[in-house]
């Protein structure tokens, strides 16, 4: 570990590292910048690096990437990555209270030390982990894509209907394309912008920016937009005692990420919305969450930043990617000529190490760059509101269009923008459809892949122990509440 | 004669369903030897089962219900505001590669600001604000190539 520390603390390493992680807060603060897309940039140059430096710049800007997502999802009600989804449902009504520099230090803080527990079971128990994945085949991912999906029944506030019903619509949308198993274009009408299906990127930006900027639209005057000029005196005593009193929610949050990252396809974007709903699941002011509960910004703030190193387990032990990150991530080490793989810890055992040290001094990083992220993007808010409502609009427009250069996207923004205004009017809720959207291809791939295996036989859905398992456990998050009332009824009796 | 909101998306729903049947009949089958396998239409298929019950649903929900469809808040300003938007934006859609981004999204920016009542000079100097802000991320430092429209012939 000494050697480690002795390597990483050189000039021609801080400094690339410090600055991926501000050009991080910088990109995952921008809707429709995304932290791969950072990674992705970032590879080439590290190219004329030492490969210790390249690394240290991917695994910084990864970090600060995902958590600057929460910034715009927080401030403006835009997810600035896909992972900052859930951030939007409690971290923006607190911002609308007035609140938003709190709910983002304490979400900055939760971030990293979510990173620390994520980097912490990295080190100490990365193979146990990733054995355990490896357990997973499709019968355990469908069912654990389902488990996602019931958390959107969790998530839901008002009507369980609606919300199965904003479910069914995004499972819908996830179909259109090419059939990923036979090729036939599906629902595509002959639009060959479809053919590759409805990326999930615009139509965040459209149901959350757009939607939000056109019911500001309806009546300007009356409408306040949230204030920067916060009363409240925020230390990190305070913000630490805020996360000590809410250490179930942090620790559980943290465990459920580093666990979904380690699943090869399930990033920290379904780690978010998972630690979201257990932990709402779970708490005992459920009926404030998604009206400004502290609990929801901590629970998937520390699942995504843990996650981040539970989809290293997979990439370093078994050289298989846990996300579209750590699949660059893949290409980069070959490129310096690492071979990732259980080899990795023998024969560049020095390596592993600097890459555990760099991960866990990114954590510390992360908090001073972090904040200096999140005064800076709060002056945002201090221009006028209708400039800052336009350029609400002009980034969703612009970040959708950037992501594949194609108009299309803008109008798949557009669509769902206006989509997403109409069912806030009637009540419908908006986070089950884009959960289903992200999910829906990993249902349906591996409920037809299994079905395929086992010649249409569904018991092997239900009989390997991990199905089963999981099964148990969504049964538990529909019916346990019901189930618990009835036995306290019959205890009471 | 008002209509409840549970019975508009009751029918959405049980429409939606429907609709999606009727188009994956044309879905070809899927076989692997002599045994059928799901294919494209299987997924889309449950879906739409559960978008007729959904609908079903809502239909009983919405005995329940006081909710009637309506503009709740809005008013005729609102709604001509949120009408301007998206006619705005689509034409941003349209005229981006011929008129370029430049003029296109310093246009809607300037439209957008007055619709807000922003001041005149105010509208131009943020307008020009945010052109440069957008240039310089996506354009210069990310190397997103912004389409130049007709600008491009004498640039």
């Amino acid at each position: 570990m000494l050697e480690a520390l002795a390597s990483i603390f050189k000039l021609n390493v801080l400094i690339p590292w410090v600055l991926a992680m501000f050009f991080g807060i910088f990109v995952g603060g921008v809707p429709g910048l995304t932290a791969t897309m950072a990674v992705a940039l970032l590879v080439p140059l590290s190219y004329y690096m030492s490969p210790i430096a390249g690394l240290a710049m991917i695994i910084g800007v990864e970090f600060t990437a995902i958590f600057a997502g929460d910034i715009p999802a927080t401030f403006l009600r835009i997810p600035g990555t896909p992972a900052s989804g859930a951030a939007i449902l409690d971290g923006y009504e607190l911002t609308k209270k007035g609140k938003g520099s709190l709910a983002l230090s304490i979400d900055l803080v939760a971030s990293a030390l979510g990173g620390l527990v994520g980097i912490l079971i990295l080190i100490f128990v990365s193979s146990a982990l990733a054995n355990f994945a490896l357990k997973f085949t499709n019968f355990e991912y469908f069912w654990m894509g389902v488990f996602g999906l019931s958390m959107s029944a969790i998530i839901t506030t008002g009507s369980r209907i609606k919300g199965l019903f904003s479910v069914l619509l995004g499972l819908l949308v996830s179909t259109i394309g090419m059939d990923i198993t036979t090729g036939y274009p599906r629902f595509t009408f002959g639009i060959t912008n479809l053919m590759s299906g409805v990326n999930f990127i615009p139509v965040m930006i459209g149901l959350f920016g757009l939607s939000e900027a056109l019911k500001y639209m309806t009546n300007p005057a009356s409408l306040k937009m949230p204030s920067i000029n916060e009363k409240i005196s925020i230390t990190f005593r305070s913000i630490f005692g805020i996360l000590w009193k809410f250490k179930k929610t942090f620790f559980a949050s943290s465990l459920i990420g580093t666990i979904v990252g380690a699943l090869p396809g399930a990033g920290a974007d379904i780690a978010a919305w998972v630690a979201y709903g257990t932990s709402k699941r779970t708490s005992k002011n459920k009926e404030s969450f998604g009206h400004g509960n502290i609990e929801g910004v901590i629970a998937p703030t520390s699942a995504n930043n843990a996650a981040l190193g539970g989809t290293w387990i997979p990439t370093l032990v078994f050289g298989i990617p846990g996300d579209s990150i750590t699949a660059i991530v893949l290409g980069a080490m070959m490129m310096y000529g690492l071979t990732p793989g259980p080899l990795i810890f023998q024969q560049n055992r020095e390596l592993v190490n600097s890459i555990f040290v760099i991960a866990l001094i990114s954590q510390l990083l992360l908090v001073i760059i972090g904040f200096i992220g999140i005064k800076s993007y709060s002056y945002i808010l201090g221009l006028p509101r209708n400039v800052i409502m336009t350029g609400v609009i002009i980034f969703s427009m612009v970040g959708s269009y950037a992501l594949n250069n194609n108009v299309f996207d803008i109008g798949v923004m557009l669509f769902f923008g206006v989509l997403g205004f109409l069912f806030e009017k009637a009540g419908i809720p908006l986070p089950p459809l884009i959960l289903a959207l992200i999910l829906g291809p990993m249902i349906e791939n591996n409920l037809r892949i299994g079905l395929v295996k086992t010649s249409g036989n569904l018991l092997p859905f239900f009989t390997r122990p991990i199905s089963l398992t999981l099964v148990i456990i969504i049964i538990i998050s529909f019916f346990g509440d019901s189930m618990l009332k009835l036995i306290k009824n019959k205890m009471g009796r | 004669m008002k209509i409840k909101v549970e019975h508009i998306i009751g029918f959405l729903a049980i429409f939606l369903g429907i609709i999606t049947i009727i188009l994956t009949l044309h879905f070809p089958k899927f076989n692997i030897g002599e045994e059928k396998v799901p294919g494209p239409s299987f997924f889309p298929n449950i879906i739409a089962v559960f978008l007729i019950f959904v609908g079903i649903l809502e239909f009983f929900e919405a005995k329940h219900s006081t909710r009637y469809a309506s503009l709740q808040g809005m008013n005729k300003k609102g709604a001509a505001n949120v009408l301007v938007v998206i006619v705005a934006i689509l034409l941003y859609i349209i005229s981006l590669i011929p008129l370029g981004f430049i003029i296109t999204t310093f246009l809607f920016s300037l439209i957008i600001m007055y619709l807000l009542g922003v001041g005149k000079i105010k509208s131009i100097v943020y307008s020009f604000i945010v052109l440069v802000i957008l240039i310089l991320i996506f354009e210069k430092l990310f190397r997103i190539p912004l389409p130049g429209g007709f600008l491009n012939l004498y640039i």
